[in-house]
């Protein structure tokens, strides 16, 4: 049996604080199956590693919200731009850093119409709340998106009509 | 009813059964298998899947805005059919599998036309009374004694018709109409209907298909159907059953299913008899 162990850790500064930071930091190890072959163990390791990052990413932005990555199965890459056999519907990096991650446009996406919003107005308001569309939000922005339509944080609204 | 009821993507997480594992395990034992316990990666998704998702989330959308008495648009509804299987074509983490002479042009204008077809047939005279409604119930037998995974599911909508009975709603899209031995032996409404009345749901409520075909001119075709007490007995006895199977391993492939055109797992599959050396079995995850 082979094992895998993944791990994900960042420094952020405190607030307010000079020369002061906190660190978080996340790690796994899951058992793999025998017999993959190369690319599977390679989407294995990718998944495991998304896994281990969002989490931490998302305790950073949210606490424990609800698009932190499913429990990792041996799925292709989700992160576009990653090498990727198929499609090659990679996301890059923005100046201000990455893009959202395939799983948080489409959470929102499903928020947004639970809340009644079509995708134009959730790309609408992604314009007005960060000056971009829903396909060039940050990882970031799209976090404090998925904050707002859950009811927390700034401009929230819902039930705008169609 | 809970203030914040778990979705089904929080029911997902924990030890469960589903309609649709219960189905697969039925079609075939091996593709269940290689799904659930050997989790092997898919690769690819049939463009049919994308489509009656993107179709459910259109209508789902709807029906929550009727539910509050908001009038929608008809032509909203069919731009955002085709915005959600834009984004689903660009986002997909798998390929999509498009059939001949399909491509997300020729769905999208598919789609449109069957959403068009099925907002002209809705009755005005029905109350919405929920959507996308998940749960989670355990599977018990006559005598009272519950299986060890519960089941969950979600109905897509809750209806109540004009004379104040209520339908548990299920969106289809097919190729055909269904057939009447079709509905009235389909697995699904059995584990709906013992869902809802494991919930305390009134004995009278019903199950409804509603089929909108991809035909040229799309048919809407609405199937109501019901159960008696006993299928919920057979449904679980059906589901002991299958984790008797599933603990002694015993997935066998069904050559002759509807179900191997375009299976995501014909090349294991057809290795099956050559391949026992799985070691990576998640039994408690099967679902």
């Amino acid at each position: 049996m082979l094992k895998l162990n993944a791990s994900y850790s960042k420094k952020i500064p405190v607030e307010g604080q000079e020369y002061s930071s906190q660190s978080f930091h996340c790690s796994v190890e899951v058992e793999v199956p025998d017999g993959l072959s190369p690319d599977q163990l390679q989407a294995k390791i990718h998944s495991t590693f998304e896994l281990v990052r969002d989490s931490v990413e998302a305790e950073l932005h949210n606490g424990p919200a609800a698009h932190v990555s499913e429990p990792s199965r041996a799925v292709m890459p989700i992160e576009r731009g990653c090498p990727s056999d198929n499609k090659g519907n990679g996301r890059s990096r923005t100046p201000q850093g990455a893009r959202a991650s395939v799983k948080q446009i489409k959470f929102l996406s499903d928020l947004a119409l639970q809340k009644q919003m079509d995708l134009r107005d959730l790309d609408d308001e992604a314009n007005r709340l960060f000056g971009v569309g829903l396909d060039d939000l940050t990882r970031k922005q799209a976090s404090e998106m998925i904050d707002m339509l859950n009811g927390g944080g700034r401009g929230n609204r819902q039930g705008r009509a169609a | 009813m809970e203030a914040n009821p778990p979705t089904l993507a929080q029911l997902r997480r924990k030890p469960h059964w589903s309609c649709s594992s219960i189905g697969t395990f039925m079609t075939c034992s091996l593709a269940w298998a290689f799904q659930y316990v050997y989790q092997l990666d898919r690769g690819s998704t049939p463009a049919a899947l994308v489509f009656g998702g993107c179709f459910h989330r259109a209508l789902g959308f709807l029906f929550r805005k009727t539910s509050v008495g908001e009038a929608v648009a008809r032509e909203a509804i069919l731009d955002l059919f085709g915005d959600l299987l834009l984004q689903e074509s660009k986002l997909s983490e798998r390929e999509i599998l498009y059939d001949d002479g399909d491509d997300v042009n020729s769905l999208t204008a598919k789609g449109r036309d069957m959403l068009e077809a099925y907002v002209k047939d809705l009755d005005p005279e029905e109350r919405v009374l929920g959507v996308d409604v998940a749960f989670s119930v355990p599977l018990e037998d006559a005598d009272g004694n519950a299986l060890s995974k519960p089941l969950i599911g979600e109905f897509d909508a809750v209806v109540a018709a004009p004379t104040g009975v209520e339908i548990i709603v299920d969106w289809k899209t097919a190729r055909a109409r269904y057939a009447a031995p079709y509905v009235a032996h389909h697995l699904q409404p059995t584990c709906y209907l013992y869902a809802h009345r494991k919930l305390g749901g009134r004995d009278d409520t019903g199950f409804r298909f509603d089929v909108v075909t991809k035909t040229k001119t799309p048919a809407v075709q609405k199937c109501p159907t019901e159960r008696d007490p006993d299928s919920s007995s057979r449904l679980v006895e059906l589901v002991r059953t299958i984790e008797k199977a599933a603990r002694h391993e015993c997935f066998i492939p069904n050559d002759q299913s509807w179900r191997c055109k375009g299976c995501e797992y014909s090349s294991a599959c057809e290795a099956w008899h050559r391949d026992r050396s799985r070691s990576f079995y998640r039994l408690e995850l099967v679902a």
